[in-house]
């Protein structure tokens, strides 16, 4: 089930609404999304585009 | 957004860990907020899988009174994976029998094959979302239910309540293996569009295979965008340029069916786009 998950999120999400243009190497455990990681402009860059955030908890290594 | 908070980092995300009441070290915790940052779900912990999970991103969704994308509905519906069931219809024919069940929500595939010398469609489905009764029925409008192979004597019963005795129902035994109908003939219509180069997964294809049919809805155009994630439509129109420049630049590049093995054709997929730059 887990790699039906990472799998569908990098066929059907790999593209996301990020602060910085560029593509940044993340650690295994966050998978293909390209994740903000800064919190206060991710919220300002939510609230000019009018998107809800989805925020991930997670241990990293885990 | 995505936004990813590591929970056993000192700085910036500790401090917000704080912020959020969340303990350190913990296993990953999703929560979903509104652009002004009111939490649109309750906290909940223990959400690992991806059904789960999804089903919370539609909730929030709701919650926050937006549109819930086709395809994050179709990724829910496809990742529930217990308590499915087959049925095989026979009809004229299998390219206008796949259109007809796989545009039925509640079907998670269908599958072009032959059985006692009959065009037939093989069709997995979800009970609990269609049962075998409406799954007929939309058969049955569709013209596409001329004999029909059960799982076993209670649907038999089922099926023979709705059909006129002209209609044969036999339960499925050891012997009634249908035999895959040759690839060409296997979602006929997304084969002959750009969208069959896109990664699908089986239940997106089903779905675009119906909505292609040339008697869809005449809806069908949005409703086919609506399935595809914004990745995949971005994709879509890249395909769509190559093909219009070249249409046999992306011969020999056959898009497999199952999940696992996506990933990797979209990066064969990916090769074959930037060649041509």
């Amino acid at each position: 089930m887990i790699e039906f998950h990472a799998l569908l999120a990098a066929a059907l999400f790999a593209c996301s609404a990020t602060v910085s243009d560029e593509t940044i190497s993340q650690p295994v455990e966050l998978g293909q999304v390209q994740w903000n990681r800064d919190h206060d402009s991710s919220f300002a860059l939510a609230r000019s585009k009018d998107l809800p955030v989805f925020l991930l908890f997670q241990e990293i290594p885990g | 957004m995505p936004l990813a908070i590591h929970n056993n980092k000192p700085g910036d995300d500790k401090v917000i860990l704080e912020r959020y009441d969340e303990p350190a070290w913990n296993n990953p915790v999703v929560r979903f907020f509104a652009p002004d940052g009111d939490e649109l779900l309750p906290r909940k912990d223990l959400v690992w899988d991806a059904e789960p999970l999804a089903a919370r991103m539609i909730a929030a969704l709701d919650a926050a009174d937006r549109p819930v994308p086709g395809y994050l509905r179709l990724v829910h519906e496809e990742l529930r994976e217990d308590g499915l069931a087959q049925a095989v219809f026979s009809m004229a024919c299998f390219w206008k029998g796949e259109a007809a069940y796989g545009a039925q929500p509640g079907v998670r595939s269908t599958r072009a094959a032959w059985l006692d010398g009959r065009e037939v469609v093989e069709v997995t489905y979800d009970p609990e979302r269609l049962p075998f009764q409406d799954l007929l029925a939309a058969g049955l409008e569709g013209s596409c239910a001329d004999q029909v192979w059960v799982a076993d004597a209670a649907q038999q019963a089922q099926a023979q309540e709705l059909l006129d005795s002209t209609v044969a129902v036999a339960v499925r035994d050891g012997d009634d293996v249908a035999s895959d109908a040759k690839p060409s003939d296997q979602k006929f219509y997304l084969q002959r569009s750009a969208m069959n180069h896109l990664p699908l997964t089986p239940l997106q294809a089903t779905r675009a295979n119906a909505l292609l049919a040339p008697d869809g809805a005449p809806a069908a155009k949005q409703a086919l965008m609506d399935i595809l994630s914004p990745h995949q439509r971005t994709l879509l129109q890249r395909i769509e340029t190559m093909l219009n420049d070249k249409p046999s630049a992306l011969d020999g590049l056959e898009r497999p069916a199952a999940v696992p093995d996506l990933a990797g054709y979209e990066a064969d997929l990916e090769r074959r786009l930037n060649s041509s730059r």
